[in-house]
């Protein structure tokens, strides 16, 4: 019986194979979406645990490793849907030296303006806007459609927009 | 009102939200945590539970009555 039909039928040890050789895969897409190494490592451990719980209901003849993904970016989306509530938005900047200040300044605004996008499109933004991932590569990672990744990076650039003029960024 | 094109906004959001670079390490072995939570998964039902489903089996045998009322909650 090979690995991926071993560990559906719940076989610890097979998970233990198939954790090792995805833990990295998993904690490196984690780290993206949260950009928090600490919380990625804690998420990690969550998210082989959903893994692990969910293995009756895994098809042995699909990629384990989109499948993990999957489970890692609704993982990371609740984290950052309950970061959202429990983190103030950044501070204003401090005083610096000149340039150094202004531009700390302004790395503080437009993140303030990137938080006030809900979890699930900033994802997208993320991906979409300063990665320059593909859509379909995007939405075989979240584990939704295209035109739903569409919808969402259009959602997403125009609230992005309207926060950073708020923010008081000129066009 | 001039509208700030997407370009204008994608600038703005590389410099505030860089790519993370990370470097996992690799000597950090995260099974253990992974099986310890698996381990706790299996734990038998915590005490508490037995008190309450002791105490419902007592409902159940001095007053019959009050455990369907009780249980149309469900």
């Amino acid at each position: 019986m090979d690995l991926l039909d071993r560990f559906a039928r719940g076989d610890l040890e097979a998970f233990e194979i198939l954790f090792r050789q995805y833990q990295r895969d998993v904690y490196g897409w984690l780290v993206r979406l949260t950009r928090d190494p600490g919380a990625a490592e804690d998420l990690t451990i969550e998210v082989f645990w959903r893994i692990y719980r969910a293995h009756a209901r895994f098809d042995a003849t699909r990629s384990f490793g989109a499948w993990a993904r999957r489970i890692a970016s609704n993982a990371a989306l609740d984290h950052l849907r309950r970061a959202r509530r429990e983190r103030p938005a950044p501070a204003a900047a401090p005083a610096r030296a000149a340039e150094s200040a202004a531009r700390h300044d302004v790395q503080v605004r437009a993140e303030r303006a990137f938080l006030t996008l809900a979890p699930k499109l900033r994802v997208v933004a993320d991906l979409a806007f300063v990665e320059g991932w593909p859509q379909e590569e995007i939405a075989e990672a979240l584990g939704i459609s295209r035109s739903a990744v569409k919808a969402r990076a259009f959602r997403a650039m125009r609230q992005l927009k309207a926060a950073l003029q708020r923010e008081g960024f000129e066009p | 009102m001039t509208r700030m094109t997407d370009d204008r906004a994608r600038e703005l959001l590389r410099q505030a939200v860089p790519i993370p670079e990370w470097e996992h390490d690799r000597s950090a072995d995260l099974w253990p945590r992974v099986r310890r939570r698996i381990d706790e998964g299996h734990n038998p039902p915590p005490a508490v539970d037995w008190v309450l489903a002791m105490a419902l089996v007592a409902l159940y045998l001095l007053q019959p009555s009050l455990l369907g009322i009780l249980l149309l909650h469900f």
